[in-house]
């Protein structure tokens, strides 16, 4: 079943002289099997609308709806049952560990849904398999002595150990250096293969137009574009001024544009600008 | 200015042994120079940085600030002076309640008269663009923001060398950008010697010249645009290429005769053209 | 959200008390709370309720302010006003079984709520008529003054840790969330269970103040900080005619309040 926002609007410290609109007239569904991109300059509403998406924020007008849940409806104590749904997994979400050992902390989760003790060991195991971390080596290890990059999917584990139908990511390759993005983003697609829809948070134009098959762009509270990936970014010049960019092999294709060149300009990676350019030479030659 | 010789340094690894994170390092800096080290994490460019102004010192091998050793304890406030240094975490360097304040923490601590620091304090807020924040609490600032303030802090010393060990890596894309244009600035308008790592490709090619790390060695050296020709040593070093460059390599080995050094959008459309 | 309040939050203003050197103003509190510590009679309370209305009234604060200062004492200030009317001894007024009013008790108590209020007031006052910095510079100098070690260890902490209170709140908002994300509950449950609970947020956040302070300190020393010896400071503090007379005043204050007692 889809999440669906209807007619969303959030509003921070709404009375006060601090209140702010945070979210605009939202309306949109997200379905089982999708691999979405959330973009937008800081302050967009972006995270404000992602926490809506677990009932950490509820709608201040509109309705949120996950699976069967009306989230402004649920009572806190029901707010498990969307948690246990949607697994969302913050900035730097290797500052959540706490626990002694890495078993115990990815096994907070599932404690935290009432499981059985034979239920949480099972969940543990297939998170820490899910994130390519060896049961065997990693389980007794206190999270503390692990690297960064450890550090990171033992966290990530702790939200898939909930084993929920979506996955919500905030940046998370956010201070990886490459081969730390590359994996985790490896990971990430490798679940969404696998059956899990994704919702990934990024200002990455690169991460976002590798993975996303559809781009939701933010800006100012309210939701300026959502679309194919692809079609996201013909709109070069508004995504511009919205202060985000484009691919660069976009940005070649657009220019090659400019100069006459008949080529696609929704190409996102180097293969596709070369398969694109190489194709216009070949024209141009049996033309000539 | 700088020079560094046959650095070594290994420290104790949490699981057990010892790790060497600089193998024997020597490199030069010069004066009003734009440095840019890369390398992924663990590849020893951080630990070098910190040698760079005395907060470790070298196992074997020597490291010499303008005539000053770092090894001889006399001399590590004048180093130190000399050679600034800016963090990775933006709230991890703010110490004080406003920012002009913050930015005096170091004219204080060098024991300046006041009168100056007031004068190192504004033209330091002024060359990083932060004057209108001067009485702002440092939590009430961006990310890009407050690292400005923190480079304002160091400049505000007057070193020869700034030292950034990834000042943009916990920034989003406006934030880097105000941070790499900051730096460019000092660079070109104060001839601040620039020490930048990072592994974001798109800033190390403003650099006069880039140094790669790995296994805490130097592997490449030369100019951006030497550096990143070299393609697939880059990824075989899991190291970002610049599009451009990937893209002008696949191309050649479908028979195009494009330069080597194609780096921006415009190059290439100009080569392309051709 | 809660990032724009800081801890006795400074209010600008122009008015004389915002004009005071700091360290005038510690010292005065000082002395104030000698004087309100000394008074016990009708006439004493007389002179110290009259003095601290002066200095509300001329701090520019409104009292509307000062009084939302005692919203976290009224338990206190409720708590001792009726023990001292029940349980002191002497004329009854009115009597009902074991429980009895005296006239003195009345006396009592109402003096020493007075006195918890006022202590409130001239406190509210400082900081918010100070701002921090000035507040930890004073506070520095007065203990150094007075040869207190690590006048200036005691200060550079003060300043830091209120630096990173807005931070630190900021930190405990996004690991709550985080471990709610994983169906953590901070609210339900007894108090044992709640106490437990608090452990997913505690840990992490101890464990990143600790690497907080640790970076810190790396960027202070890379900055040249080694202590409090030889260092200037930007802001210099100058005393001027003004705090002469804040002086005179609050000396002043402390004799007529002295001289009350034996009236």
């Amino acid at each position: 079943m889809p999440i669906i926002f209807e007619k969303v609007d959030y509003i921070y410290q709404p009375g006060s002289p601090y209140e702010v609109k945070a979210l605009e007239n939202i309306n949109l569904v997200i379905n089982e099997g999708e691999f979405v991109g959330l973009i937008g300059p800081t302050g967009s509403g972006k995270s404000t609308l992602v926490q809506h998406l677990n009932g950490l924020l509820k709608p201040t007008k509109g309705s949120v709806k996950v699976d069967d849940y009306e989230v402004s409806a649920t009572k806190k104590s029901k707010l498990k049952e969307v948690r246990k749904r949607v697994g969302l997994v913050f900035q730097y979400p290797e500052h959540q560990l706490f626990e002694e050992t890495v078993f115990e902390d990815i096994a907070f989760g599932p404690k935290n849904l009432g499981l059985s003790t034979g239920e949480i060991g099972k969940r543990v195991k297939k998170a820490l398999h899910m994130v390519h971390l060896d049961y065997d080596k990693y389980q007794e290890l206190s999270p503390f002595t692990l690297s960064g990059g450890e550090k990171r999917r033992v966290a990530i584990a702790g939200v898939l150990a909930m084993e929920p139908k979506y996955l919500v990511l905030d940046e998370p390759t956010a201070g990886l250096d490459p081969r730390g993005r590359d994996e985790i983003l490896a990971q990430i697609e490798e679940l969404h293969n696998q059956g899990m829809t994704v919702v990934l948070v990024s200002h990455s134009m690169d991460d976002v137009a590798r993975l996303t098959e559809r781009l939701i762009v933010m800006h100012q509270s309210a939701v300026v574009f959502d679309e194919e990936t692809r079609q996201v970014f013909s709109h070069f010049e508004r995504l511009q001024e919205m202060g985000l960019d484009i691919p660069t092999v976009t940005k070649l294709m657009f220019r090659l544009k400019d100069k006459g060149w008949s080529v696609r300009q929704d190409v996102l990676t180097v293969e596709e600008a070369k398969q694109e350019i190489l194709l216009a030479l070949k024209e141009e030659k049996t033309h000539a | 200015m700088i020079e560094v010789k046959n650095l070594q340094h290994q420290f104790l690894n949490p699981q057990g042994g010892y790790q060497q994170a600089l193998k024997g390092v020597s490199l030069h800096f010069g004066q009003g120079e734009f440095v840019a080290i890369i390398g992924h994490n663990g590849s020893g460019k951080s630990t070098l940085a910190k040698h760079l102004n005395a907060l470790l010192l070298p196992d074997e091998g020597t490291v010499i600030v303008n005539g000053l050793d770092t090894n001889d304890n006399e001399n590590i406030w004048k180093i130190r002076q000399q050679v600034g240094m800016v963090f990775q975490n933006p709230d991890n360097q703010l110490i004080a309640t406003t920012v002009e304040e913050d930015v005096a923490f170091g004219p204080e601590n060098l024991g300046i008269e006041p009168q100056k620091i007031r004068h190192l304090v504004d033209e330091a807020l002024a060359s990083v663009g932060m004057c209108e924040y001067k009485k702002r609490a440092p939590h009430l600032l961006s990310g890009g923001q407050k690292q400005r303030v923190a480079i304002a802090g160091v400049v505000a010393m007057r070193p020869k060398v700034v030292v950034l060990d990834e000042p943009t890596a916990m920034l989003d894309p406006l934030g880097r950008k105000e941070v790499m244009d900051t730096i460019v600035k000092l660079n070109r308008k104060e001839g601040l010697t620039i020490v930048h790592i990072n592994h974001f490709m798109e800033e190390a090619v403003l650099a006069d010249r880039v140094i790669v790390m790995e296994n805490g060695a130097i592997v490449m050296e030369g100019s951006p645009r030497e550096i990143f020709s070299q393609v697939q040593k880059l990824k075989d070093l899991c190291l970002d290429v610049p599009p451009m460059m990937e893209l002008r390599d696949i191309l050649s080995q479908n028979g195009l005769n494009l330069p080597r050094d194609i780096l921006t959008v415009e190059e290439m459309v100009v080569a392309l053209c051709r | 959200m809660l990032k724009d309040i800081t801890i006795g939050q400074y209010i600008p203003g122009d008015s004389p008390v915002h004009k005071l050197d700091p360290r005038t103003k510690l010292i005065a509190l000082v002395l104030y709370m000698v004087g309100l510590f000394l008074v016990n009679n009708f006439a004493g309370y007389l002179v110290v309720t009259l003095f601290t209305i002066g200095l509300i009234i001329l701090s520019g604060i409104s009292i509307v302010t000062i009084i939302k200062g005692f919203r976290p004492l009224i338990l206190i200030i409720v708590l001792t006003l009726t023990l001292h009317v029940f349980m002191t001894e002497g004329h009854i007024l009115w009597q009902w079984g074991f429980l009895k009013i005296t006239v003195e008790g009345l006396r009592q108590g109402i003096f020493m709520a007075l006195r918890l209020m006022y202590l409130v007031s001239i406190t509210s006052l400082l900081t918010l008529t100070t701002t921090p910095i000035a507040l930890t510079d004073g506070l520095e100098k007065v203990l150094k003054a007075f040869f207190v070690p690590i006048a200036h260890e005691l200060a550079m902490m003060m300043t830091i840790a209120l630096r990173f209170i807005p931070t630190l709140i900021e930190e405990t908002e996004k690991i709550m969330k985080a471990q709610m994300a994983r169906g953590a509950d901070f609210e339900s449950g007894g108090l044992l269970s709640r106490a437990k609970s608090l452990i997913p947020l505690l840990v992490p956040l101890f464990l990143s103040s600790f690497r907080r302070a640790d970076e810190l300190a790396m960027a202070m020393e890379a900055r040249c900080y080694r202590g409090g010896e030889q260092r200037t400071r930007m802001k210099q503090l100058v005393m001027g005619g003004r705090d002469v007379f804040a002086y005179f005043l609050i000396v002043a204050f402390l004799g007529v309040s002295i001289y009350s007692r034996f009236w």
